[in-house]
């Protein structure tokens, strides 16, 4: 008999990603359009004698991720977690995963590694597709590949724990996307609110609100990760990673423990 | 041994488990009956480590069940609402089963297959109730537990498949000593196969005995008196119940039967017969003077 | 071997002795014969070993096997049969007469079936 604590099951991990293929695969494949369309748009700006530069590629480049990233993280792992945190609402489901021998603990871990890696797949596979597209007209610059990979991966991290610690919370397979939206959309809604309040009782006093806007992420993140230019190098949201390296971090720890002090509850 | 040390569980204001305490001896079959609502299956969501009391204990071995990985693998539960995964066959459900628990045995797997004759790559959602319940079995007992537990185990199968599905775990105890603890309705099949009863009501149980213990000291009696000569009986004679037909007087006494025909041939009933009683009617009498009992409605 | 009624009330363990007493005493089972292991009642009727070892207890205490262990048990015939059982079947004769005389059975009649068993 072990006596070693395990905090991973393979069984468990395997039969999620096996479970939920559809969801990642499809994200590949659909994520695959976008190197797919830069490359298209770099051949034609070649064929139309404009020879691309280290600039283009990063224009092009940037302008997917910080239009899309966020907004498609947002979603997508919202997605993630309503797949892997499911079971939690059905107590037959749960009448399985909670009598077999292992700790919550070792569930909760391996299903947020499972939705981790999920979310991870689809950047995996565009990744590993946009350095080969770099390598192949030669803007390959490793400090910029990393940067960006640090920021999506942060991004995902911060809103993979979010939604998990709304599925922590709630106790309804409907009530997850409900809360996370509302949790995403935080600031806004508060200002939204208090500047009603404001007009209707303090005669239109305007407030200062700016300091709650990191409570909206999006927002936050949308004003923030955008595309500095630096000579010709191609340029990187390095000045702007500050705040979204802050954020990411922020919430990693916030999610790291009120999930697992949330996991005690049944 | 699995001990269950006066737990109480509540729910949203609801007591489900009010000072519940069983006792299940290694080897046998505890059989654990009551009314609906009872409470036996919180006793085994305890037992399987869903739930956790809020107050006493849950032992298993010895040691607390929940959030214990290493008593857990020692148990396999079959609940009256097996969960599957969606779009899975018994061999990838085996596949999971197999990732959890340290003793499954892929031969038993293999042998079983005959046994069971199911289909193993076939979508479970496509079989009927009893087949995937069939199936539930097939993986339990795979697992080689040293604890299984039943929740309602056996509706839903045809009468063959659960004597075959008894017969199986009667083996498993014979030979390895396997605990059964089997939480049911049906007296009459509990009956043949268990060695302790536990009977519940209201969160509580109310008493746990050897089923041998409870058998030899309960009787029914039937006796027809002289005209006129109805005797009242003893004082210190714990009868349960009288009633009678006609002339025939029916008594359901608690203690052993030699005793208590001794006692009442003193009276010269003319005619005077000790029956034993089904595991039935011991509950339905043990539970009578819980007011839970058969009411008559007049209409 | 052994064919259980499941309508019947009487608990199991007393079907079982019953049965093997029967086939006993009426020499389907030879003394010396090898009675069916626990294992193997347990399995073909699908109840409890338990059950089963207390009747078999009980029958070897009343004389009617005997065990030797590692091999399995074995039918006998008891030497002086328990006091408690000759009550028991004598009192089951006192009633079994007493109906047969409600039935109106002659007494004459009831001692010739007496008298024709007894002559075999």
């Amino acid at each position: 008999m072990q006596s070693k604590r395990s905090f991973f099951n393979k069984a468990l991990f395997r039969k999620n990603l096996t479970r939920y293929w559809p969801l990642w695969g499809g994200m590949s494949i659909a994520g695959s359009f976008i190197p797919l369309y830069m490359l298209l748009e770099l051949s034609t700006r070649t064929s139309l004698g404009l020879a691309p530069g280290p600039n283009d590629f990063a224009e092009l480049l940037y302008g997917a991720v910080t239009i899309f990233a966020p907004t498609f993280l947002m979603v997508y792992a919202l997605l993630c977690a309503m797949l892997v945190w499911n079971y939690l609402y059905s107590p037959r489901a749960v009448g399985l995963m909670h009598t077999l021998p292992v700790d919550r603990t070792c569930l909760f871990v391996t299903n947020a590694l499972s939705g981790l890696v999920m979310l991870g797949i689809p950047f995996l596979v565009v990744g590993g597709l946009l350095c080969l597209l770099a390598l192949a007209f030669g803007f390959f610059n490793l400090l910029a590949a990393v940067n960006t990979v640090a920021a999506v991966i942060l991004l995902a991290v911060l809103f993979f724990g979010l939604a998990t610690l709304c599925a922590m919370l709630t106790g309804h397979t409907a009530m997850l996307p409900a809360l996370y939206l509302l949790l995403n959309f935080l600031a806004a809604l508060l200002e939204t609110m208090v500047g009603f309040l404001n007009q209707t009782f303090l005669m239109g006093i305007p407030l200062q609100s700016m300091q709650l806007q990191f409570l909206t992420p999006l927002l936050q993140i949308y004003e923030n990760f955008t595309m500095g230019y630096l000579d010709m190098e191609p340029a990187s949201a390095a000045s702007q990673e500050s705040a979204v390296y802050l954020q990411g971090l922020g919430t990693v720890a916030l999610y790291g423990l009120a999930g697992i002090g949330l996991l005690a509850l049944s | 041994m699995i001990e269950v040390k006066n737990i109480v569980k509540t729910f949203d204001g609801f007591t489900a488990l009010d000072g519940a305490s069983i006792t299940v001896p290694d080897g046998g079959v505890y059989g654990l009956v009551g009314p609906n609502g009872a409470g036996k299956s919180t006793i085994i969501r305890h037992l399987t480590g869903i739930y956790a009391p809020d107050s006493g204990e849950v032992l298993v071995e010895g040691e607390p069940v929940y959030e214990n990985p290493a008593k857990k693998a020692l148990l396999a539960v079959i609940p009256d609402d097996w969960f599957y995964f969606p779009s899975s066959t018994i061999f990838d459900m085996m596949r999971f089963y197999r990732g959890f628990y340290p003793n499954f045995d892929g031969n038993r797997y293999e042998k079983f297959k005959e046994v069971f004759s199911l289909p193993e790559k076939s979508p479970i959602r496509r079989m009927s109730k009893g087949m995937q319940k069939q199936a539930a079995f097939w993986l339990a007992m795979c697992c080689r537990p040293k604890y299984l537990i039943l929740d309602e185990p056996v509706d839903g199968l045809d009468p063959v498949m659960r004597r075959q599905v008894w017969s199986l775990m009667m083996s498993d105890v014979t030979e390895h000593g396997t605990t059964v603890l089997v939480s049911s309705h049906n007296l009459r099949e509990l009956e043949d196969v268990c060695d302790h009863v536990g009977i519940m009501n209201k969160g509580r149980v109310l008493l746990e005995r050897s089923l041998s213990d409870l058998q030899e000291n309960i009787v029914k009696l039937q006796a027809v008196w002289k005209p006129g000569e109805v005797p009242v009986l003893p004082r210190e004679l714990e009868v349960l119940h009288t009633s009678h037909v006609g002339r025939v007087y029916t008594y359901i006494v608690r203690g052993k039967a030699q005793e208590i025909t001794r006692q009442l041939q003193v009276h010269q009933p003319l005619m005077l017969e000790a029956l034993p009683l089904s595991l039935e009617e011991i509950f339905i009498y043990e539970l009578g003077g819980e007011q839970y009992a058969v009411k008559e409605i007049i209409l | 071997m052994l064919q259980l009624n499941y309508r019947d009330a009487r608990p199991i363990y007393g079907q079982i002795k019953d049965g093997l007493r029967k086939l006993i005493v009426t020499g389907a089972l030879e003394p010396d014969e090898k009675l069916p292991s626990v294992r193997a009642m347990a399995m073909d009727l699908a109840i409890n070993p338990n059950t089963i070892q207390r009747a078999y207890a009980e029958l070897e205490a009343e004389g009617f096997l005997y065990s030797v262990p590692g091999k399995g048990s074995f039918a006998a015939l008891p030497p002086e049969p328990l006091e408690a059982r000759r009550r028991e079947l004598l009192q089951k004769l006192h009633e079994l007469i007493a109906e047969l005389r409600c039935l109106r059975f002659s007494n004459e009649e009831i001692i010739t079936a007496v008298e024709e068993e007894l002559k075999q």
